[in-house]
């Protein structure tokens, strides 16, 4: 059974930005006129120069890249990759999400296969959020006019939808065409201050050198320097990182910033193919966002990188995040304007062993006699904290509930990737100590799981803390020839010298999703 | 004595040839685009054709009451197609779309009990420049021998949310089920009576739960469906909350009836009624049998696999589970027992959700 689980390294078409399919002669074109040459037969233009709809909405690029998509599929538009680059990059920058807009929604432009997705309110939930994430919708600004005849779209378009559990016990058609198209005007509306300023604000560019900061879920931090040169249309970036092993993490990319802010790039880490999302921030002194395989959404990086010329001091990753008492241990804090003098709490005894402005190793020694607790360590303006701990009293596995979903055909496996994070009992409650190694299994979450023999069929965990799920479709050596879904519980166990720890989490491993839109 | 058997046999062949002895068959419908009809008795497929244009799948299906002609609901439910049950030729063909009037059905559909006339559901939407428009949504009515263009002869609004139509045994009503059951006449369209479902008065109760579009009354005239609900008096960790009922609605009579038969435990997509009327079986991933004299729930036993469109024989005899996967299993209906299974031919691909429907003709050779 389990010698049919598949790890497809190749075969995911992923629906993203990839530039890789352009020429040179993307830089060139005109995205307005290419607009007018090719929407113009069915968008009509108004007296004042507004194309009918296009003119009612805003989108983020993935957003007018799906809009294209769907013209070239249902409506019949014929169109080159270098135009359709264009008048995505043009619809993007003149009609586009101000970065507070699409702040609260970045983990879907991400591709995490891991987050926390809230409506509203529970009537959004149910009318948009039981097909869609959230996000979809709130990262969409349209007149009322325009989410209007959305709702005219999507039943048109898709006719079970009054049908499917959580719509049929509603007036749906109704209820979307008095109340929820108002409602959406209201939340996300086509008119908006935040969007006003940024498309007035000049836009900064990313060229320059960055310091950059991460963490892989189940590999651990990483470190090092991102240079961005300006390439005519678009920026190359080259990457020169460091895992805290040591070990060297080599990559560059090519990259569009759309929007004047939404840099979205395509390149390769270690010889893997990547995508990146990326957000600056307004002063154009920060990036921040994710990158992954470009074949596998659910493995990638979180990613920061602030701008090295003229930047406050700040750590930003450490070698390890706590100290046990007793130990002696050398951690090593990465950052910017690293040259300040050194501080410790007192009772903290710190030597430094090394010191550049970008790094600085310290000696720390943790004596048998010092008080447990979180000890502050200060570099000038930079300031970052070590725990000093007795014994771990508690282990949370994050996520500690989560989805994998079963692979094969053309469609890879998802992935669920866990973390053991150990706590100690503190004068305030718990207290964090961070995230360590631990043996990681996997056992039937109830008894129903127990009888199907979820954990024989569903896939593997490994001693990183990645499951791996099976195959899909149905399995005759299950019972009702069921699939390989499963349900389970995910327990990582921490040594803590002579004593051991344990926490739990859900996982949920279930069917494939046929359709991967960038916006789920 | 044998040869006594012998003649009184061919004696019995000879005259019952005469008028017609009519056969029961079952018709299902596969990915990619196929039908097949399957003697049940022989345990065998004895046709199987293709339908033109079909998209693939095969949604709901209908039989004309003589048996020769079987409709399908095809095409991403964007038009019906007749083919002749026994040459598997296209015989009536109606493609919804009209003009810039994008059309579509939701598996609702029924003919008339004299074969002349077809009654579709269908979603309206004007495909406008740069706009969709959603326009009323309705019931088409069609003559069975307008051939292979067929337009409606006539049409009539619709509430929204219709998945099941019915016409009455006595030909004099359509029935439409959907938040409600609308009683219809069949000519203007005008809702004579409300059956209620949505505005039930069940005190203490949620909103109950139906979405059925398999059409299995092929042997009572009755129309059974699961419905599912919760009691709001009652803790939601409590398993008393929980109600599956059975919905009837006796085509002949009007008899309409919803009674819980157990505390929901697992799923059910399709139910039948057993001619003598006792029983109703369900299915999904269990087979259940539910005694309908004490509205309980007599037996159930796990199945292969999920099945989920049922249907009868003539008899009573025999269960025939299928409209999933690529296989119609048979069980005996007093023990549950299976007595048999056909696989399905043609590269079938799943009978994704196409009906389980009792055809009945002359002979197929």
């Amino acid at each position: 059974m389990l010698s049919k689980a598949h790890i497809f390294l190749s075969g995911l078409i992923l629906l993203t930005l990839s530039l890789f399919t352009l020429t040179a002669r993307a830089e060139e074109l005109d995205g307005k006129a290419l607009v007018n040459d090719y929407c113009t037969a069915c968008h009509e233009q108004t007296d004042g120069g507004d194309l009918t709809r296009i003119s009612q909405v805003r989108k983020t690029p993935e957003g007018w890249d799906m809009t294209i998509f769907r013209m070239q599929h249902l409506h019949g538009l014929d169109i080159d990759e270098n135009d359709r680059f264009a008048i995505i990059k043009y619809l993007s920058d003149e009609r586009g999400l101000a970065p507070q807009e699409a702040a609260p929604f970045r983990y879907v432009l991400e591709q995490r296969a891991h987050f926390v997705d809230k409506a509203p309110n529970d009537d959004l939930d149910a009318l948009c959020g039981r097909c869609h994430t959230n996000a979809r919708y709130g990262l969409q600004r349209r007149t009322e006019d325009d989410w209007m005849k959305h709702m005219h779209f999507h039943v048109g378009q898709f006719p079970s939808l009054e049908y499917q559990a959580r719509s049929r016990d509603r007036f749906w058609w109704q209820e979307v065409t008095t109340k929820t198209y108002k409602e959406l005007t209201a939340l996300y509306p086509f008119e908006n201050a935040d969007w006003d300023h940024w498309k007035t604000t000049p836009h900064k560019s990313p060229e320059g050198s960055w310091r950059v900061s991460g963490h892989r879920p189940g590999i651990g931090d990483y470190e090092g320097i991102m240079t961005v040169k300006k390439d005519g249309y678009y920026f190359k970036a080259s990457y020169d990182l460091h895992n805290m092993d040591g070990t060297v993490l080599k990559g560059h990319s090519k990259a569009v910033v759309y929007t004047g802010y939404e840099w979205r790039g395509t390149g390769e880490m270690s010889d893997t193919e990547t995508r990146e999302v990326y957000a600056m921030s307004e002063s154009g002194n920060q990036m921040q966002g994710r990158w992954h395989n470009a074949a596998h959404y659910d493995v990638g990086g979180e990613f920061k990188a602030v701008r090295i010329k003229n930047a406050t001091p700040e750590i930003l990753v450490k070698s390890s995040d706590y100290i046990r008492i007793g130990e002696d241990k050398i951690i090593t804090l990465y950052g910017v304007g690293l040259s300040g003098k050194i501080s410790a709490d007192a009772g903290l005894d710190v030597k430094v062993t090394k010191q550049t402005p970008t790094s600085v190793s310290l000696k720390i020694a943790a004596n048998k006699d010092m008080t447990k607790g979180v000890y502050k360590i200060t570099m000038g303006q930079a300031e970052t904290d070590v725990v000093v701990y007795d014994k771990i009293s508690t282990v949370k596995v994050f996520p500690d509930w989560t989805i994998a979903r079963l692979g094969g055909g053309q469609t890879a496996p998802v992935s669920a990737q866990f973390e053991a994070v150990a706590y100690m009992k503190g004068e305030m409650g718990d207290t964090k100590i961070g995230i360590m190694p631990a043996k990681w299994q996997a056992h039937p979450f109830n008894e129903e799981a127990e009888r199907l023999n979820d954990v024989g069929f569903s896939g593997t965990i490994n001693q990183q803390g990645t499951f791996m799920p099976a195959s899909a479709g149905p399995n005759k050596e299950r019972q009702y020839a069921t699939n390989n879904a499963g349900n389970l519980k995910i327990v990582a166990e921490i040594s803590d010298g002579d004593h051991k720890v344990t926490g739990e989490a859900q996982l949920i491993v279930t069917v494939q999703r046929w359709n991967l839109p960038p916006i789920r | 004595m044998r040869n006594l058997l012998i003649f009184l046999g061919s004696f019995f062949l000879i005259t019952h040839g005469a008028v017609a002895e009519t056969t029961e068959y079952l018709v299902t419908g596969t990915k990619p685009g196929y039908i097949h009809i399957l003697d049940m008795k022989q345990q065998k497929v004895v046709r199987s054709f293709a339908v033109p244009d079909a998209g693939r799948t095969i949604f709901s299906l209908a039989p004309s009451p003589d048996g020769k002609v079987i409709y399908v609901m095809t095409n991403r439910m964007k038009s019906l197609v007749g083919l002749d049950s026994d040459t598997g030729e296209q015989v009536f063909r109606a493609d919804f779309v009209d003009g810039d009037i994008r059309r579509q059905g939701f598996y609702a559909f029924d003919i008339s009990r004299d074969g002349k006339e077809l009654y579709v559901y269908q979603l309206s939407t004007q495909i406008l420049l740069s706009e969709y428009k959603q326009l009323p949504t309705r019931i088409a009515v069609y003559d069975t021998s307008s051939g292979l263009n067929a337009q409606p002869i006539r049409s009539f609004e619709a509430p929204r949310r219709i998945h099941m139509l019915m016409k009455s045994k006595d030909d004099k009503w359509l029935y439409a089920a959907g938040f409600d059951i609308y009683k219809m006449n069949p000519k203007t369209g005008e809702i004579v009576e409300t059956l209620p479902l949505r505005n039930w008065t069940l005190e203490n109760r949620s909103l109950p739960d139906v979405l059925d579009f398999w059409p299995l009354w092929d042997q009572t005239d009755i129309f059974s469906t699961p419905v599912f609900s919760v009691k709001t008096d009652k803790a939601p960790d409590d398993p008393e909350a929980y109600k599956t009922g059975l919905l009837t609605l006796n085509l002949d009579t009007g008899k309409y009836d919803i009674n819980d038969f157990e505390n929901t435990s697992v799923l059910i997509f399709s139910t039948v009624v057993s001619p003598n009327g006792k029983h109703a079986f369900g299915t999904y991933t269990q087979l259940s049998k539910i005694n309908l004299q004490t509205n309980t729930l007599e037996k159930r036993i796990d199945q292969d696999h999920t099945y989920y469109a049922i249907n009868i024989a003539g008899d009573g005899h025999e269960v025939y589970v299928g409209g999933a996967a690529c296989d119609v299993a048979t069980y005996d209906a007093e023990t549950l027992t299976k007595t048999g299974r056909i696989f399905l031919p043609m590269g079938c691909g799943d009978q994704s959700t196409s009906s389980l429907r009792i055809l009945r003709r002359e002979r197929l050779q």
